[in-house]
């Protein structure tokens, strides 16, 4: 345990909440594997640390920035145990380190994740084993061209400190599954269908956030009937809840019946041993809310409920993938050889113009080269992605009985014929009354108070479905009899179709508890149609909150545009109500937002 | 009389059959042994107190595989330690790779993986492994030397500093560099609910220190092929993602009449062959043709279309639609309306 072996020595760390960030950790290590190396590859939160001292000699992170500056869900732990004063300069002296970094320049705190990693990693004696690299979203060249120039740094610098990596390896050599599945054809079938939700309670958990049962009370639509956008107001029941504004709830959704047997039947080889219990060997990756009852383990409930088959296949799936074909006949041959050009780096636009840009799904995929496909059960936890909880800021005021929910289901078009849907809206679309489900509630670390301010004015901006946490506050506050102003800004569509909850704002309004600001996009007579536009309209205000009265803002709702729009506007309002320059509204800005004042929650 | 005590893994009290199995096998080579059993769950956060000294062996269950499902607390560790009489063994289904946890909790690892604890020689002798990194640094205890701004250099006093004083007699490279893990290990080996009162640097204050002089950059505005990038950014402004869209609108206007036209090619060929069952007349290649529309000569017929989006050109007319053999009818969806 003195010496740790060069060759397992490489450890591959990944930080990320939309996947992609793993994806490339995923594909470095696959290609690391190639090279004879014998990578370790988990999430930041989930590496043991010691490890960093008796495992590891070369430290590969690979890690995305959210939101204002962020670090993704599963690196928190990680940083938080970094940042302990006492750690000594030389803790990781043994170590040499390189980043990759995903951000996207339009943000104002580009990258900030994995420089604030690099940063204290040095800081704790790290040496750097090839330059680092922070991709960029918005260049022509994508984070494919910084990554394949990193990668390229990275081999070399490795090959150059571990005797004997080969120049090139054999793409067509299959490795050996990480974690086989056997399928115990001998024993009985188990019924795991019928209803499958029963299934999906037996979940374990994770060892890390408790899993809370509950039951749907209420799951209607909010928007008009007819309107294009079905909006949920889902409500849970449960018991001894425990939750303050701000907080999430997780929701672990699981395939419908009708997509897993499609599948299934794309396989013939896996219909005979569908219901068959199966054990799953090796270190199983770390699954949040953990595996189902391992009794119920079959090829049926895997595929239901944790391995996401309606996804858009990543490149790592298509390295994978491209093994199964049989290239004996020409049609395979190709579909093989076409399967592999999808795999790599340098077909990036194939890939982005097949799978991302129609979001196409990976059973149609599947469906697509069925015909020389043939995927052995034991590689299935290595081929397809895990499904993720998917998280919701709650919509209700704290109640130790009672959640609310707020949820957009996700419908869209391509140009595949077939109507796209979300997983989890599509599952929570269909959620009776009474149905039980299991659910977690995960703490924020947004706070509405100030340390030598307890109260402050809130000033809330929400489009949409955004407005889900600035319910939870607003009837916190009004009920509690907190004394605080809270003033919010809403937009959406038009008033008849999508004002969420508006009869609730107009009689909070008319008890003069809340100041409401909507605009509507579309409506014919509206002067005001976005957000940003009703802010600007309303500069005086605005200005004098911010400036005069130490209000916290409180953004919330789809990234992109808006976020970005309305602090364009603030900065204007910065500058003619409080005479700045622009640097200085800027700046301004940036203090808000390192002192708890300029919050964001956007997805 | 020995007694023993079963600690079960939630999981593990779903699993009858496994428990039972245990305690028989227990029986059998101990018929006379007390045996106790709680969830380890219970007895981790105290809502079950174990006695001081009370138990020959801890044996526990945990039906599941991989270090993350085994791993335990340092607390509980140390509380199931404490439950132990002095030779008294920790076994069962143990995570491998918590050694050193073990030892820091005061165990000794046994050659079966087992984890043994020792008879206390004398009243001192069994401190911990952890205790000894408050020596470590400059030796003046606990507080480690702060520093109030973040540079490289003035960071807390490391661990190879030379004014350590070091009393240790080793010289031996092997020795020492295992000293030095060990020495580094305790930095981790707190459990990390009871370590709040940690101070915590400022993680703002790593933005400056991280320099962005010397990066990683592609070498050229394109794909490594040579070829322009063309996809829209997440929040494009530049209009290629109106382009986007409205390419996606014409495609599915294009599919449309297409699969209008097919469904009129194929009303008529079901009345040809209508027609002609009435006169018992077998149809030929030519009419099959007639619902083809991948034969030569027709529109769209280079080889690759009917193959699937994975082989079509850029501006084939049947991006988006199933693959299709020749002469076979297309199904729009294989896998039913709602997917």
């Amino acid at each position: 345990m003195t010496s740790i072996s060069e060759r397992s020595g490489v450890t591959v760390l990944y930080g990320s909440e939309t996947g992609n960030a793993q994806d490339y950790a995923q594909f470095l290590a696959k290609r690391l594997k190639y090279f004879g190396l014998k990578p370790t590859i988990m999430s930041l939160d989930h590496y043991p640390l010691k490890n960093l001292v008796t495992d590891t000699k070369f430290l590969i992170i690979i890690c995305s920035t959210t939101g204002q500056g962020e670090l993704p869900r599963n690196s928190k732990k990680f940083m938080k145990f970094l940042l302990k004063k006492k750690l000594p300069s030389d803790l990781l002296n043994h170590i040499e380190l390189t980043t990759f970094g995903i951000g996207d320049s339009s943000y104002p705190k580009f990258n900030y994740a994995i420089k604030k990693i690099h940063a204290r990693l040095l800081q704790l004696g790290c040496s750097e084993l090839c330059t680092r690299c922070e991709a960029d979203e918005q260049t022509p060249e994508g984070v494919d061209g910084y990554y394949s120039e990193w990668e390229t740094n990275l081999l070399e610098a490795l090959k150059k400190k571990i005797q004997g990596i080969p120049l090139t390896y054999d793409e067509t050599v299959l490795l050996p599954a990480d974690n086989p599945v056997e399928v115990l054809y001998n024993e009985q079938d188990i019924v795991t269908s019928d209803p499958s939700t029963e299934v999906s309670l037996t979940r374990i958990g994770d060892g890390s956030t408790d899993l809370i049962l509950g039951s749907v009370k209420d799951n209607k639509r909010i928007t008009k009937e007819g309107h294009f956008q079905d909006v949920r107001h889902l409500i849970i029941e449960s018991e001894n809840l425990l939750y303050i504004p701000g907080d999430t709830v997780a929701l672990y959704p699981s395939n419908d019946e009708a997509s897993v047997d499609a599948l299934i039947q794309l396989q013939p080889h896996w219909i005979p041993i569908a219901d068959k219990p199966l054990v799953i060997h090796g270190e199983v990756p770390f699954i949040e809310g953990g595996l189902i009852d391992k009794l119920k383990l079959t090829l049926r409930s895997l595929l239901t409920h944790h391995l996401d088959i309606i996804s858009i296949p990543r490149r790592s799936f298509f390295m994978t993938l491209a093994h199964f074909s049989d290239a004996s006949t020409e049609d395979g041959e190709r579909e093989q050889e076409k399967l592999r050009e999808f795999s790599r780096i340098e077909e990036s636009e194939e890939l982005y113009n097949y799978a991302n840009r129609p979001r196409r799904l990976i059973l149609e995929t599947i469906l697509e080269f069925q015909q020389n496909l043939r995927i052995p059960v034991d590689y299935i936890l290595d081929l397809f992605p895990i499904i993720k909880p998917r998280l919701f800021l709650i919509a209700s005021r704290p109640s130790p009985n009672l959640v609310e929910l707020i949820v957009a289901v996700v419908v869209y078009k391509t140009i595949l014929r077939r109507v796209r849907r979300g997983l989890c809206t599509k599952w929570l679309k269909l959620l009776q009354n009474n149905d039980k489900i299991v659910f977690s509630i995960h703490k924020s670390n947004l706070k509405f108070e100030l340390p030598n301010y307890k109260y402050p004015p809130i000033l809330m901006v929400s489009p949409g479905t955004g407005v889900a946490p600035m319910k939870s506050l607003i009837e916190h506050i009004t009920l509690t009899g907190i004394q605080q102003d809270l003033y919010l800004f809403y937009g959406c569509r038009s008033k008849e179709n999508d004002y969420l909850f508006g009869d609730l704002w107009d009689s909070l309004k008319s008890q003069n508890k809340l100041s409401i600001y909507p605009c509507f996009s579309r409506d014919l007579d509206s002067k005001v149609k976005y957000v940003q536009h009703k802010i600007y309209e309303q500069h005086e205000l605005v200005g004098d909150l911010i400036l005069n009265q130490n209000a916290i803002l409180f953004i919330c709702g789809s990234s992109g545009a808006m976020p970005r729009e309305v602090r364009i506007t603030l900065v204007e309002i910065l500058v003619k109500f409080g005479k700045m320059k622009n640097i200085e509204a800027d700046d301004y800005l940036m203090n808000m937002e390192n002192t708890g004042r300029y919050l964001q929650e956007t997805w | 009389m020995t007694r023993i005590l079963l600690l079960l893994h939630p999981t593990a009290v779903t699993d009858e059959q496994l428990v039972t199995r245990v305690k028989s096998e227990i029986s059998n080579k101990n018929s006379a042994a007390d045996v106790v059993q709680h969830i380890i769950d219970r007895v981790a956060n105290k809502i079950v107190k174990l006695e001081d000294k009370a138990f020959n062996e801890v044996i526990y269950i945990n039906p599941n595989e991989g270090e993350i499902n085994r791993q335990l607390p340092v607390l509980t560790i140390t509380i199931i330690y404490d439950s132990l009489i002095e030779d008294g063994v920790f076994k069962g289904d143990l995570p491998t790779n918590q050694n050193l946890d073990a030892i820091m909790s005061g165990f000794i690892v046994n050659e079966q993986g087992e984890w043994v604890k020792p008879k206390a020689a004398g009243e001192t002798v069994s401190i911990p492994l952890k205790k000894k990194t408050v020596t470590v640094g400059d030796g003046s205890k606990q507080n480690l030397p702060s520093f109030k701004k973040l540079s490289p250099t003035q960071t807390t006093v490391g661990l190879t500093d030379t004014s350590a004083s070091n009393t240790d007699e080793e010289n031996d490279d092997a020795n020492s560099k295992r000293k030095l893990q060990e020495t580094k290990l305790a930095y981790f080996s707190e459990s990390d609910d009871e370590d709040e009162e940690d101070q915590i640097i400022d993680e703002n204050d790593l933005i400056s220190e991280a320099r962005t002089a010397n990066l990683v950059v592609p070498k050229k505005c394109e794909l490594p092929n040579g070829k322009k990038r063309r996809k829209a950014c997440k929040d494009c402004t530049c209009g290629l993602k109106e382009l986007e869209a409205k390419e996606t609108s014409e495609k599915l206007n294009l599919q449309n009449t297409l699969l209008g036209q097919m469904v009129q090619l194929a009303n008529l060929e079901a009345m040809k062959i209508e027609e002609k069952m009435k006169n018992a007349v077998k149809f030929n290649d030519n009419d099959l043709a007639e619902i083809d529309f991948t034969v030569e000569g027709k529109k769209g017929g280079c080889s690759s279309c009917s193959l699937g989006d994975a082989f079509r050109c850029d501006g084939c007319p049947y991006l988006g639609l199933p693959p299709f053999k020749p002469g076979e009818v297309i199904s729009i969806d294989n896998f039913g309306e709602d997917i």
